[in-house]
């Protein structure tokens, strides 16, 4: 099992008293798996999605990745955790500007002491899976949206990690990019790579093989029941634009 | 590492100007110590050389009077129990290890209100009248460069002739001829037969006005006569004075002191002794007093140098605000707290470092071209420069030890959200 939630929370102090953003969360996610988590702004998925990131811990409950209780983690081990099992990708890509694409997929290799040499060749081997072997040596600003998530994904899988985290990985992006990255994910996830994926966009969402719906920090794995996903259901029906 | 000095030096070249402006301080509070210490030391080397005569190493041993500070000298009196130094005593001194050369002679000062002592041109010509021997000119570092030596004849046979030094050459007879020109001491003629002055090498060297007070009065106009010529018109060939040159510099002490125990065996009078003359001391003086100088300026300059470092902290901070997102970026692609912290310390090392090195370029050439205009001597010291550079990089380490920690710190979340 990739992921395995028992009943976390996690509340924030907010003046004097807590709120509470994920409630009694249990989430179980096996190796290989694909799946997507809906929910409107606000809803908490955010704050889930962070804490499956080891960037923030849970007030209550436990949280195994791959077998490892992140609870009981130092800091230290949290972010050998981030960077060995995990691999984000980002609504906004967050490249460094004025690095070349290879030297921002060479960026994680660096933290795991990976030589020079062998950084380039697997950085370069990266960008080549994504389709970008011609632009290793562009700097974001020469790259389109398309390209530059494209550039965040090879750099999320260079230090072959068991899962990827994406958080609205198609957001800024236009639909036909955004297929691009969507066909990206669906031959890393039949190569085995276990993809859990945040959006709020149904299109996107029915990528995945399984889809979650979190809402007021609840999370419903019965996603085909969730009211939210019914309406969409409606407004395409319907031909209303999406939002 | 080297990753994260080439990330510095990429951030300092995409803000060149700011991080200019930035290492400006530690430039100017690195160059300006530089340019002080160059100058302290070279004036302390150049007090050192001129002081012990440029390297010849010579040691004055003078006969000084019981409870008096003046050297006493042929003609003034004639204590008792005062004998020529004699062949024994000349034979230890030139066996002294340290001692190279030595020298007897005798010497007679003519004041400005001595008349009819020396007179050239119907004039009284205040000097100093030494009667000296074949070793003089050759401890001394001096040379004759214009007519000839003294001969063994001269001493032989009580030759009334004179050599004399460039001082007395200029005043007696400024461009024109000296050789042949003839003296009247004590109403008889004496012949100039030669001028000598300092060998080249033993040039003190006078640019400002203290060098000046410091060196000019010891090169007085001088004559110079045979010793056994000496007694005919002073009558006497008493005191003898000593000067011997040390083989080094630093054994120059320790040559005065023996000779003056090995002169003192032929003293036979409680109200004379030798004694050597001691540089060390005032070397030293001299020396102190540029230090304390130097401290103080040194002082001053690292104020400068603490605005730097302020001025390095300052943007620093600016610089952790500004990348927030690449620091939570990088924390999340698993980043840790030191690799972070590494980060920005060798950012800041690296900033200051850079000042550094520049700070003490922009001395050295500050100090070559105020030494060049004011004709002062700089001497650029190896630790100097090594203490400019480690002061600098423990500048971005102290100042940069804050922002850094800051960055470390970040909370990734809020730091991802943050754009």
């Amino acid at each position: 099992m990739i992921i395995d939630c028992r009943n976390i929370c996690r509340s924030f102090p907010i003046g004097d008293s807590f709120v509470e953003i994920v409630k009694n969360v249990n989430f179980q996610m096996e190796e290989g798996e694909y799946v997507a988590i809906m929910g409107p702004s606000g809803s908490g998925k955010s704050t889930l999605m962070n804490m499956l990131g080891c960037l923030d811990t849970p007030t209550s409950g436990e949280l195994f990745l791959d077998g490892v209780d992140v609870g009981k983690c130092t800091d230290d081990e949290l972010s050998d955790l981030r960077l060995y099992k995990l691999g984000f990708v980002f609504q906004n890509y967050q490249l460094l500007a004025r690095q070349t694409a290879l030297q921002n997929v060479e960026l994680p290799l660096t933290y795991a002491k990976v030589p020079k040499d062998e950084r380039r060749e697997r950085a370069y081997e990266a960008l080549k899976k994504v389709g970008l072997e011609d632009r290793v040596n562009h700097e974001p600003s020469q790259l389109s949206g398309g390209q530059k998530q494209r550039v965040a994904i090879a750099r999320a899988i260079v230090n072959r990690p068991k899962l990827i985290l994406a958080d609205e990985p198609t957001g800024a992006l236009d639909s036909t990019s955004g297929r691009q990255v969507m066909e990206l994910f669906h031959s890393l996830n039949e190569e085995g790579m276990s993809i859990l994926m945040i959006t709020h966009d149904i299109d996107i969402a029915a990528h995945a093989a399984r889809i979650a719906v979190i809402r007021d920090g609840v999370l419903n794995l019965n996603a085909e029941m969730d009211p939210m996903i019914i309406a969409r259901r409606k407004e395409r029906e319907n031909g209303v634009k999406q939002v | 590492m080297n990753e994260n000095i080439r990330l510095a030096f990429q951030g300092i070249w995409s803000h060149k100007l700011r991080s200019f402006l930035t290492m400006l301080g530690v430039i100017i509070g690195i160059a300006s110590i530089m340019t002080i210490v160059s100058l302290i030391e070279g004036t302390n080397q150049r007090l050192a050389e001129n002081l012990r005569g440029r390297g010849n190493n010579v040691v004055f041993i003078d006969l000084k009077s019981s409870g008096s500070e003046y050297n006493v000298t042929a003609g003034y009196e004639e204590p008792d129990g005062l004998y020529p130094v004699s062949d024994e005593i000349k034979e230890r001194i030139n066996n002294i290890s340290e001692v190279k050369y030595a020298t007897y002679f005798l010497k007679y000062n003519v004041s400005e209100y001595d008349q009819k002592v020396v007179r050239y041109n119907d004039k009284d010509i205040p000097c100093d009248l030494l009667g000296i021997d074949e070793n003089y000119f050759r401890t001394l570092g001096s040379v004759v460069t214009e007519g000839r030596d003294f001969q063994s004849t001269d001493f032989s046979r009580i030759k009334k002739v004179l050599i004399i030094n460039r001082v007395a050459r200029e005043n007696l007879f400024g461009r024109g001829k000296a050789i042949g020109e003839q003296i009247e001491i004590k109403g008889d003629i004496y012949t100039v037969v030669g001028v000598c002055e300092r060998a080249d090498a033993f040039k003190p060297k006078i640019s400002t006005y203290s060098d000046y007070v410091n060196y000019m009065n010891q090169d007085g106009p001088e004559l110079y006569m045979p010793k056994s010529t000496f007694a005919f018109p002073f009558g006497f060939d008493l005191p003898e004075t000593c000067a011997v040159r040390a083989k080094e510099s630093d054994k120059m002490q320790s040559a005065g002191v023996k000779a003056q125990r090995a002169l003192q065996t032929g003293v036979r009078s409680e109200r004379v002794y030798y004694e050597a003359e001691d540089f060390s001391e005032s070397i030293r003086r001299q020396q102190e007093q540029q230090q304390d100088m130097s401290n103080m300026l040194v002082m001053v300059a690292s104020i400068a140098l603490l605005v730097g470092g302020i001025g390095v902290m300052n943007i620093m901070l600016v610089s952790v605000t500004e990348r927030t997102p690449e620091i939570g970026l990088k924390k999340a692609l698993g980043a840790k707290k030191r690799v972070i912290l590494l980060q920005f310390l060798t950012e800041s090392v690296v900033l200051t470092t850079l000042g550094g090195v520049l700070g003490i370029l922009a001395g050295i050439g500050f100090a070559s071209v105020l030494a060049y205009i004011s004709d002062m001597d700089v001497v650029f010291p190896i630790w100097a420069i090594l203490i400019g550079f480690f002061f600098s990089m423990a500048v971005g380490i102290v100042f940069g030890a804050m922002p850094a920690v800051q960055a470390a710190k970040l909370d990734p979340i809020e730091a991802l959200r943050r754009e």
